[in-house]
């Protein structure tokens, strides 16, 4: 067969049609997970200099991305950007004042507070800007639904930010044959988990109507996205919580508003991306009626319960994979058994296409370098088409 | 009803979530003389192991047991004025908190909401702990458990840092550890020389139950 074009090779297999080899894209957001690049800064990486452009804006990450892919060897490229539907600026129809400050500053880290100011009252939330590997919230903007729900209505804004659209085009644009441009969606539920479960259970009716709004936001910005930035996939929700809530809390406040959402994707001719974490053997079926065209990092055990062989049995015609490979062993494992590992999901992955060889997550901080090379090189070797059972 | 019939009621009202009914049922059971302990073990955390059971066979998953832990707590608010005037002492003492450099603590906190709701007194010392924070707070309470959480592997190796400086206060053989997290497994937890390892908040606390109880007999 002809080799094709990393976009084609993606496009393809996405399709499930059979392509040259099976696409391979080790997902990671940060190089710096490897064992040997520990500690350093995104300049001081190979593939990347001083010059280079990788601000966190989404054509400057896509440049670093390639670069650094490149160096790895990894030519299929799926490059993330992200896009928020919250608004930057004053919604178009109800004016609010959104005002941050940094209220204390200690030596690890600093403590930033942010109003929503509405005509309704004032949502406060603070924030800790920490220095290692996220911030975190240190109070909650939600605290009260009930009381809090009318602030809501002007904080979940349908307005979207140029800027970051703009900033995704560029990313295709400079990615143009090389692979394919994913966007990520999602609102801000900004509540305390325990207590959305709470009101999930003692306020159903309340809880509804909150995440009606979230939803209402999210289908604006991802309708503005999908026709301004004409990304080829999107993956996100404002509630892939599977894992977290048993399956009737599950179809009442998801199941419905993903599939909106997936079919307005699938409208724009783009392909919705279902990231699954830990367990989810049990709902294979489910994900994929939601009309999901991939299914991602998969977990199989110890962190999951989805083997390759089952999933591509059962749901294999419908939804492309992309992951079911052992974080631990890429982690902690041997070259060997990394090589073990991606011969078994090429094998029962990749037949009629349907397969991304990939980490499906980002593998833990202290990675080594070997075992992601061992995947990309084990992956392209027993990835030619038709895959031939060693 | 008898004894028996409400004790059953208040163990369902756990795994139904019916936070209304189990603060009536707890009164009445109160009332009609059952012993509040008795409420406890055998009413409430017959409800929980059956909660546990459901989440072990993935039957229920981190809301539902969130929702029986704030369903038990609010049986807990009836029982507490009863145990006090009993001058009956908590289940055990558990120092607990995210080690340093980790700053998630969404695990952190339903284990605590479950060791409160078993009759158990937390001291939560947040995220990004210290070593000197869990040997300071283990000494002010005379805990008799320490509950280390990390979801990094960038940061699981600090739990070693907390062993090793309970062990140079003194305060390690007073103390048993759980670890549990991400990041954690079986195989790390032992290479640190703690003495159990949680692969979810049930299995933890039903652990931190059964030292103390082990202790108790």
């Amino acid at each position: 067969m002809k080799p094709m074009k990393p976009r084609e090779r993606l496009l393809a297999a996405i399709n499930h049609e059979e392509p040259d080899r099976v696409p391979v894209h080790p997902r990671f957001n940060d190089m710096t997970f490897l064992k040997e690049f520990g500690g350093l800064s995104r300049q001081q990486l190979p593939g990347t200099d001083a010059s280079s452009d990788i601000g966190w804006g989404a054509s400057g990450m896509a440049e670093w991305r390639m670069k650094v892919y490149e160096w790895l060897g990894v030519d299929d490229l799926i490059i993330p950007t992200t896009f928020d539907p919250l608004p930057k600026e004053k919604t178009p129809w109800k004016p609010y004042e959104k005002r941050e400050r940094i209220i204390a500053s200690y030596p690890d880290y600093e403590l930033r507070l942010t109003e929503i100011i509405t005509p309704s009252g004032t949502l406060r939330g603070v924030t800790r800007l920490g220095h290692y590997d996220a911030d975190k919230v240190v109070e909650y903007m939600i605290k009260d639904l009930e009381e809090d729900i009318d602030k809501l209505r002007y904080y979940f804004s349908i307005d979207h930010d140029k800027r970051t659209v703009n900033m995704a085009k560029r990313a295709k644009e400079r990615l143009g044959d090389n692979g394919i441009l994913e966007g990520h969606i999602g609102y801000d539920l900004n509540m305390d988990y325990q207590y959305r479960f709470k009101v999930m259970h003692l306020q159903p009716d309340l809880y509804e109507e909150y995440v009606k709004m979230g939803h209402e936001s999210q289908m604006f910005a991802t309708r503005v996205f999908l026709e301004k930035a004409e990304p080829d996939t999107i993956t996100g929700g404002g509630g892939f919580d599977l894992q977290l809530m048993r399956e009737e809390l599950y179809d009442r406040f998801v199941d419905p508003y993903i599939r909106e959402l997936y079919r307005l994707i699938l409208e724009h001719g783009a392909y919705p991306n279902w990231h699954q974490d830990g367990p989810g053997v049990k709902y294979l079926e489910k994900i994929r009626d939601t009309g999901t065209k991939i299914l991602e990092c998969m977990d199989m055990p110890p962190l999951g319960d989805i083997y390759m062989a089952e999933a591509k049995k059962r749901i294999g015609d419908d939804v492309c994979f992309l992951g079911n490979v052992d974080l631990m062993t890429i982690f902690q494992g041997t070259p060997k058994e990394v090589e073990a590992l991606i011969k078994y999901v090429v094998e029962e992955g990749a037949p009629g296409g349907g397969l991304i060889a990939s980490t499906g997550d980002s593998p833990p901080y202290g990675t080594p370098l070997i075992n992601v090379q061992t995947l990309v090189k084990t992956a392209k070797k027993f990835g030619r088409y038709p895959i031939r059972r060693t | 009803m008898s004894s028996k019939a409400i004790l059953k009621k208040i163990g369902d009202c756990i795994v139904n979530f019916d936070v209304e009914r189990i603060r009536r049922l707890t009164r009445e059971a109160i009332e009609a003389g059952i012993p509040p302990l008795t409420v406890i073990h055998d009413g409430m955390s017959k409800g929980m192991d059956v909660v546990g059971k459901k989440f072990e066979d993935r039957e229920y998953f981190l809301a539902e047991l969130v929702m029986a832990g704030e369903t038990m707590k609010t049986a807990m608010e009836v029982v507490e004025p009863y145990l006090r005037a009993a001058q009956v002492k908590a289940r055990g003492v558990v120092v607990i908190g995210t080690v340093k450099g980790d700053l998630h603590d969404i695990g952190k906190n339903v284990v605590i909401s479950l060791l409160k709701a078993n009759g158990f007194e937390t001291h939560d010392l947040d995220v990004d702990v210290p070593a000197e924070s869990f040997v300071e707070k283990v000494r002010e309470t005379k805990a008799d458990i320490v509950a280390m959480s990390a979801l990094l592997t960038t940061t699981r190796g600090y739990m070693k840092t907390v062993v090793d400086e309970l062990r140079k206060a003194g305060l390690r053989d007073d103390v048993k550890i759980i670890v549990g997290g991400a990041a954690v497994t079986k195989d790390f937890a032992s290479e640190i020389g703690v003495d159990a390892w949680a692969a979810n908040a049930v299995s933890g606390v039903q652990t931190c139950i059964e030292w103390v109880e082990a202790k108790e007999a």
